[in-house]
């Protein structure tokens, strides 16, 4: 199906992300954010999410639209002093995203993700097995 | 990118002719050793140098300083002036920490009259200086006054009561940028600021005791005030949260804007816009908003900090007096002299982990931990060479990854205290990822800047005590 994976990069994080679809990696990546700020949180609250936010993000292309979209994640992350582990959406296309993402509050957390970059991000399909993946580097 | 593509300009320049890439404007520069060439080259931070020099109004040649290493957009290490007529401002040229940038106090102690002490000042630096992953600081401002600090900077925190007049002289710009305008702020970047002036943050961020360990040029040394085995006290921060939020913001209007004024960029991460158009000019006076706040962080910072000095030594202390405090992620309206006819230009230079070096102006650049810092003093060259920069410290060379992987956090504490370097830190994998052997070795890239004429070594100093988030 796909999921997330850190590898290593100079200064910063970088995340892999792979899916069948693009809503796939959009919930990867959510995913990945919760890994990296507190690992195995999204574990502890499955099913008893007590926040919600509601996302409405427009970019140029599919790609700037996941990082634009993830950056939201990161800053209400920062804002809400929350972490978010799932998302529905109600719209996905490659240049528009609505949807309500659920989490929970934290007292801090573990990591610090200053940003989301667009450094290396490119959507695209993987030629092996046909699924779509990405890279997304975080400043820290 | 291979050795063979650059062109030796000296012992320590080099030169990427425009004719390298077909959309380059101007030719690239680098400042760099035999040795420091080799390390560069292992990343992309050359290709990075080479993208913006294809940026519309870039003037001169897109330069990069030794310590230079592959960053979002530009590379870091990097500095580039833009034709503020027609072109173009990018928070890339930036970076996402705004106004990350160094303070020296100078204390009027020698290190033997505070040996038995310094783990205790180092102690209680750790308690009053708000540090680690998120950390809030003390100080709670409405809207109103957090507004004015991000118009003013460091002033208003003198004006609260956190510094004197003396202080204002001795910071770059005089701690504020006149053109911020908090109203181009957003509100999730206010939010991610409100609570955190008077913080350390984490990662390389530092407060460190220190000790002139060696003077290069007793007559600067004297005018600054500095002399042999002299405690200072050096601290590394910047916008936290809210410079980030800033740029993140900035970065996806300008992504947006750009076909409008059919800018094409190699990478996105160069997105920018027209300095005049009105997204370059609300993310110019947004980014003097944050370098206000970085500002009146290391100013509320400077007074935490005197508050642990007074609290250790009482009032055999003596005072702990600024020496200077530079920003190295900025981007500044300046005016300099091109072509034959010396046509005077003003240009917004963007550097990106570089310092401002005007002449005669001190310069701080800070080591990695536990190894040796410098304070230095810009040449007129740097005006001529450079657009009155020079570098920033010690460019990492290292994954963070690979450090935590490869060096123990525990072992490199000890290390550190055997060498007489006392740590406090919150972290022991954060310790690890800030590894000397992380970063390039700063002598070498000092000693590139000094013998390139840009800035002059006038002092070096030991570490004692490292405060770490």
């Amino acid at each position: 199906m796909g999921g997330f994976e850190f590898i290593s990069h100079t200064a910063d994080v970088r995340m892999k992300i792979s899916g069948d679809t693009l809503e796939d990696l959009f919930r990867f990546g959510i995913s990945g954010i919760a890994e990296f700020l507190k690992p195995g949180f999204c574990g502890t609250i499955a099913g008893k999410e007590q926040r919600a936010i509601n996302l409405s993000v427009s970019s140029i292309d599919k790609t700037a639209l996941l990082v634009d979209f993830l950056s939201d994640i990161l800053t209400f992350s920062h804002t809400e002093h929350s972490i978010f582990c799932s998302v529905k959406f109600r719209l996905l296309t490659e240049t528009e995203a609505e949807a309500d993402v659920f989490g929970a509050s934290v007292e801090g957390f573990d990591k610090e993700i200053k940003a989301v970059t667009y450094h290396e991000a490119e959507i695209k399909r993987n030629l092996e097995g046909g699924k779509l993946e990405t890279v997304i580097v975080f400043d820290i | 990118m291979d050795i063979r593509q650059l062109i030796r300009v000296s012992d320590i320049l080099w030169e990427i002719p425009k004719e390298t890439r077909r959309d380059m404007r101007v030719p690239a520069r680098v400042y760099a050793s035999d040795e420091l060439i080799q390390e560069i080259l292992r990343d992309r931070s050359l290709e990075q140098l080479i993208n913006v020099a294809t940026l519309p109004g870039i003037l001169g040649y897109a330069l990069a300083m030794p310590d230079m290493h592959e960053g979002y957009g530009f590379p870091i290490g990097g500095i580039a002036a833009f034709d503020a007529q027609d072109g173009v401002i990018s928070p890339g040229g930036i970076g996402y920490d705004i106004n990350c940038g160094v303070r020296l106090l100078k204390s009027e102690k020698t290190h033997n009259e505070i040996a038995e002490r310094v783990g205790r000042l180092g102690d209680e630096i750790y308690k009053e200086v708000p540090s680690g992953v998120g950390k809030s600081g003390w100080m709670r401002l409405d809207e109103r006054e957090f507004n004015h600090v991000l118009g003013k900077g460091t002033p208003r925190i003198v004006q609260m009561g956190y510094g004197n007049e003396n202080d204002l002289l001795r910071v770059e710009s005089g701690g504020f940028l006149n053109d911020a305008s908090p109203d181009v702020v957003s509100k999730n970047a206010a939010l991610r600021g409100r609570d955190q002036l008077g913080t350390m943050g984490a990662g390389n961020h530092f407060v460190e005791v220190g000790v002139v360990e060696k003077i290069f040029d007793s007559e600067k040394a004297a005018e600054l005030g500095l002399f042999n085995s002299q405690v200072t006290v050096l601290i590394h921060t910047g916008s936290r949260g809210l410079g980030h939020q800033i740029a993140t913001d900035y970065i996806k209007t300008m992504a947006k804007a750009m076909p409008k004024y059919k800018i094409k960029i190699p990478d996105r991460e160069l997105a920018c816009a027209p300095f005049n158009s009105k997204e370059g000019r609300d993310y110019f006076r947004a980014m003097c908003a944050a370098a206000n706040f970085a500002w009146a962080n290391r100013q509320l910072i400077t007074w935490e900090v005197r508050k642990a000095w007074k609290k250790i030594f009482g009032g055999d202390g003596g005072e702990l007096e600024i020496v200077y405090d530079v920003a190295h992620n900025i981007a500044k309206l300046e005016r300099y002299s091109f072509g034959e006819n010396n046509a005077e230009k003003e240009v917004i230079v963007h550097r990106k982990g570089a310092t401002r070096a005007f002449p005669g102006q001190p310069v701080l650049i800070p080591g990695s931990m536990g190894t040796f810092s410098y304070v230095l003093s810009g040449m007129k060259e740097s005006l001529l060479y450079s657009f009155g920069s020079t570098c920033h410290g010690a460019g990492r060379r290292m994954s963070r990854s690979y450090a935590k992987r490869h060096i123990r956090g525990e072992i490199l504490k000890d290390e550190l205290e055997e060498r007489g370097v006392r740590v406090r830190a919150g972290s022991l994998s954060g310790i690890a990822e800030e590894a000397p052997e992380a970063y390039k070795d700063i002598n070498s890239v000092v000693d590139v800047v000094a013998r390139a004429g840009i800035a002059k070594k006038v002092a070096r100093l030991k570490p004692i005590a490292v405060i770490k988030g």
